[in-house]
């Protein structure tokens, strides 16, 4: 038995299929979809993170995962994942945070990450009514950094030395609302 | 798959000396986690309030092989190093070597486990000192290679009892011990001074492994010591070749522990005969070191004396990692850095003999400079500059910080405003005076933070520049506030004719500006915008030096006009009409002191007004007004975009968004500024014509600013080196060329072309430029 045979077979969880490819909500009750996800990131992300910093994401955000499969009857592994998050910032504004975008190599320039990015400010407008949504990615990730430019993110902050690598990294915002435009220190506190 | 059975830490270890590991020392807990686990029943993660994402990020994963220090493997070799056996000379020289290299190595953004630790003598020596460290005992009897854990380790404490050791067994007890000491103890300086002036792993990495790197050991008896120590080698020199290199070596270390006597070096402010060649002789010394080391030749240095063996052993919340050790030219070019920076630092702060001089000596030799010093040098500076007692420069007994602000006041609007006196003054009541001391204080701590910023790394000093215009923007509203209600309230403070002068008011507000325009270019520097970003910022600064040059040419420079005149003709009128006394007696004496110190110092601030800030001012305006309406043109061909929403337009100037004056620019104003109709060719090549006689003008405007620089009757006299200035200044001038060409270019395009849409023949490159703050503009075809 393949691992993939192990991934739910539910419809339930497919929100959407683009260019032949199905896009799920993670499973958080799927421990296969859990260790594909972990394998992936670790295999493709520069960082290496502890089972911690997974649980963390999955376990709290469950519905912000999104992930990407090919159809059966071909290999159904998850080949793309974006895992977010949703959070009072400050206690001022609710801020939406990408943790983390992964595309398997061979599925890349296909647009896959675009349409997980777009998914998920999707879903952070209609679920949380976030007023920005923010990231950070590797100053030399040219290619990540042209892809939410063009979808309105703004470079807020250069990061010195930000990750393990030594490399710098730029934090990204993308204004949603005005609350976003407004420095905390001239916000109201969040209603509890 | 995790076993059940009894933990038996051989079990992965196949090549491990079965006789080097004691089951005994650890307790089996497998049972504990398991009845732990079996509690969780909710599948939620465990945690301490006080762990967050950012622990978790950092946090170690048992059985995991890349967050696992424990699944290391190590060779017997490894395992059996012994750190006390005898070693030869040219192993000693060649381990030294290796030590310094893996030191910058660390200092190149890398962590003391992967880089310095790896060396097993200085490992072992730090863990005995940990355990072993006493207020009573001599200092070398802290330290020993001994590892009890190896089965017949030869070991000697003292370097001093041992009597009957071979030459090779005192270098590694006396020579190698010192030098490792040495080395420790810097390290131990360097992070001493990283907690204090640095930011934790992106400066530097900090974390120690719980050692203590001889924080409390004197360094003088270190350095008392090394100086044994080579006198000790140099009588062994006639019979051993390269001693000569130890000995350099050990005179390196000694010069990186001297460092710390800059910190002890108290200067006069604004005195350029401060004597310094006590600490020059130090710099001076370790280049020479530096230079005869970088050329020698060092071979191999012994199996297992470097080694993953400390991040395996010692109580390590780091991940598993290679050694790291950059090339060693680059090693000795780092710690040539080191020295020079500092000792360029040390050299122009005590030469300064003006506020001016100093501030500019802060801008141009400091902040615009500090991605090209060494990160120790950048933290040494911090806290040389502004020390423990908060005295510039260690001057406290001749100025402290409330006299440095009131220079700073002075430097920008004169000096002798009536306003900073007002606590002298038995005519104001206590509660005014209590307001005073308070905005005084408020002012202190503003300027305070301004000084913080200049030894930052470049993302650091935006991000502090940004913070600190909320600060300078507060401090304008209570000062105006004050200032106002002083004047009209008990006629107190300078004034223009029938309206108060606002002198303080004036200094923060220019301050303010300056800081504004800084962060704004300065995120140019960062590239932190797109193309059609760059057009906003540039132009919204534009607007912010005009309002600056308007400040300094209208009531800044009637400020200094009417201080000049009240000491010229109000003053001496005052004297006359007063009878011979006493009274009289004073304002002689005060006249005194305006024409001989007061006045000469206005009449220079004015020179520097007029003659470099409104000129600096006045052709940077120019430059940046150039290339924002070349950006419109280009926009108006479709090249580059615009912001299509007013809720991105004004994220990009969020942080100006809550300054109250001066106003931020609206979207409407945004768009307005953009009109610009190219249906007519002719028009387009007129205006484009008309960008680079403007860019011409300001071409000419950089020359002269530079002419007048070098030149000895000019301006340089407001820097006590104009090197890097220059060079700052002719950066900006081969833009300025750059961008004149790039226009004639793309006039020849319009001009060829029948189109109001170039897009889809050409596009524009964003590229990095002459100067970091203007990036280089290209239209190219597609």
């Amino acid at each position: 038995m393949s691992s993939s045979d192990n991934l739910k077979d539910d419809n339930s969880s497919l929100i959407t299929v683009i260019d032949n490819l199905e896009y799920h909500q993670f499973d958080a009750s799927n421990q296969e979809q859990f260790n594909q996800i972990s394998h992936l990131v670790s295999q493709h992300l520069s960082e290496p993170y502890s089972i911690y910093v997974y649980w963390y994401f999955l376990n709290t955000w469950p519905q912000y995962c999104f992930i990407v499969r090919q159809p059966k009857p071909n290999d159904h592994n998850i080949i793309g994942v974006i895992i977010s998050k949703v959070e009072p910032h400050r206690n001022v504004r609710m801020r939406g945070y990408i943790g983390m975008v992964v595309i398997d190599p061979s599925f890349r320039k296909l647009g896959i990450g675009k349409n997980l990015v777009k998914l998920t400010i999707d879903k952070m407008i209609n679920w949380d009514q976030i007023d920005e949504i923010m990231l950070e990615t590797e100053v030399i990730n040219i290619g990540a950094i042209k892809l939410y430019e063009n979808l309105g993110f703004l470079k807020t902050k250069r990061l010195y030395r930000y990750y393990l690598n030594t490399h710098d990294a730029f934090r990204l915002i993308l204004p949603i609302s005005d609350k976003s435009t407004t420095r905390i220190a001239f916000l109201p506190q969040l209603e509890s | 798959m995790i076993s059940l059975d009894p933990l038996n830490l051989d079990d992965d270890h196949p090549k491990t000396d079965k006789s080097l590991i004691n089951n005994d020392d650890y307790v089996d807990i497998t049972e504990q986690v398991f009845n732990s686990l079996s509690l969780i029943t909710n599948n939620k993660v465990v945690k301490s309030d006080y762990f967050n994402l950012l622990d978790g990020t950092r946090a170690l994963e048992v059985l995991n092989p890349k967050l696992d220090t424990g699944l290391i493997q190590l060779s017997q070799i490894e395992l059996e190093f012994d750190t006390s056996a005898p070693q030869s000379l040219d192993q000693i020289i060649s381990i030294n070597n290796r030590s310094i290299i893996l030191l910058m190595s660390w200092l190149n953004h890398s962590s003391l486990p992967v880089t310095v630790l790896s060396n097993r003598y200085i490992s072992i020596l730090l863990d005995n000192y940990t355990l072993r460290r006493s207020p009573y005992i001599d200092l070398l009897d802290h330290f020993s290679f001994s590892e009890k854990r190896l089965p017949n380790n030869s070991t000697s404490i003292s370097t001093s009892t041992d009597k009957s050791s071979t030459f090779e067994y005192q270098l590694v007890h006396r020579a190698l011990k010192i030098f490792s000491i040495g080395l420790t103890k810097f390290i131990g300086i360097c992070l001493k001074v990283g907690q204090d002036s640095l930011y934790e792993e992106e400066d530097l990495t900090m974390r120690n492994m719980n050692l203590d790197f001889l924080m409390d050991v004197d360094p003088d008896e270190i350095i008392e010591h090394i100086e044994t120590t080579i006198e000790w080698l140099l009588s062994e020199s006639q019979s051993h070749t390269g001693v000569d290199i130890l000995v350099s070596q050990l005179n390196l270390i000694k010069c990186l522990i001297q460092l710390i006597l800059i910190f002890e070096h108290r200067s006069q402010l604004f005195d350029p005969t401060n004597e310094v060649t006590h600490l020059t002789s130090i710099f001076n010394r370790a280049q020479e070191q530096i230079s005869f080391l970088r050329v020698q030749e060092y071979g191999n240095t012994v199996e297992g004396s470097f080694s993953k063996f400390v991040q395996l052993d010692m109580d390590n919340k780091n991940i598993p990692s290679e050694i790291y050790q950059i090339p060693s030219s680059q090693a000795w070019d780092s710690l040539s850095t080191l020295f020079s920076n500092i000792s360029m630092y040390v050299k122009l702060s005590n030469s300064t003999s003006s506020f001016i001089q100093f501030e500019n000596f802060l801008r141009f030799d400091i902040a615009n400079q500090i991605e090209d010093f060494n990160v120790i040098a950048r933290g040494f500076f911090q806290l040389y500059l502004v020390r423990d007692d908060k005295s510039i420069l260690g001057s406290f007994d001749t100025l402290t910080l409330t006299d440095y602000v009131f220079e700073s006041i002075s430097a920008v609007v004169g000096p002798n405003s009536t306003i900073l006196r007002l606590n002298d003054d038995k005519d104001v009541n206590s509660q005014k005076q209590d307001d005073w001391f308070a905005l005084v204080g408020e002012l202190e701590n503003a300027l305070y933070q301004n000084l913080c910023i200049v030894a930052h790394n470049p993302c650091r000093q935006q991000q502090l520049t940004s913070r600190a215009l909320l600060v300078w923007d507060t401090l304008q509203v209570s000062w105006e506030s004050f200032e106002l209600d002083i004047y009209s309230t008990l006629q107190i403070g300078d004034d223009l004719g029938s309206e108060p002068a606002l002198p303080i008011s004036s200094y923060i507000y220019y301050t303010k500006l300056n800081l504004m325009i800084d962060l704004a270019l300065n995120g140019t520097a960062l590239e932190l915008y797109q193309d059609f970003e760059i057009y906003v910022i540039y132009w919204y600064s534009n607007y912010l030096i005009n309002l600056l040059m308007e400040l300094l040419s209208t009531r800044i420079a009637t400020i200094i006009t009417n201080k000049i005149h009240y000491i010229e003709k109000v003053h001496p009128k005052k004297i006359k009409k007063v009878k011979a006394g006493p009274k009289k007696e004073n304002l002689k004496n005060q006249h005194q002191i305006n024409t001989q110190k007061h006045l000469p110092y206005l009449l220079t601030i004015q020179k520097y007004h007029n003659e470099y800030l409104l000129k600096y001012w006045a052709a940077l305006s120019n430059l940046l007004e150039s290339i924002s309406f070349y950006l419109i043109v280009l926009s108006a061909y479709k090249l580059i975009p615009v912001f299509e929403s007013e809720l991105i337009f004004k994220s990009r100037l969020k942080p100006w968004s809550s300054i109250g004056i001066p106003n931020l620019p609206t979207f409407q104003q945004y768009n307005n500024s953009l009109k610009f109709d190219n249906s007519e060719p002719e028009k387009s090549i007129s205006i484009l014509n008309h960008i680079k006689t403007k860019i011409d003008s300001s071409i000419q405007q950089y020359k002269n600013l530079i002419d007048n620089l070098k030149s000895s009757e000019g301006i340089s006299e407001f820097w006590v080196d104009t090197t890097q200035v220059i060079k700052w200044y002719e950066d900006i001038l081969k833009t300025s060329i750059g961008y004149s060409l790039e226009i004639s270019q793309f006039t020849n395009i319009v001009k060829e072309s029948k189109t109001n849409d170039l897009s889809t023949l050409y596009k524009v490159n964003i590229s990095k430029g002459y100067h970091k703050q203007f990036p280089k503009i290209t239209v190219k075809a597609k």
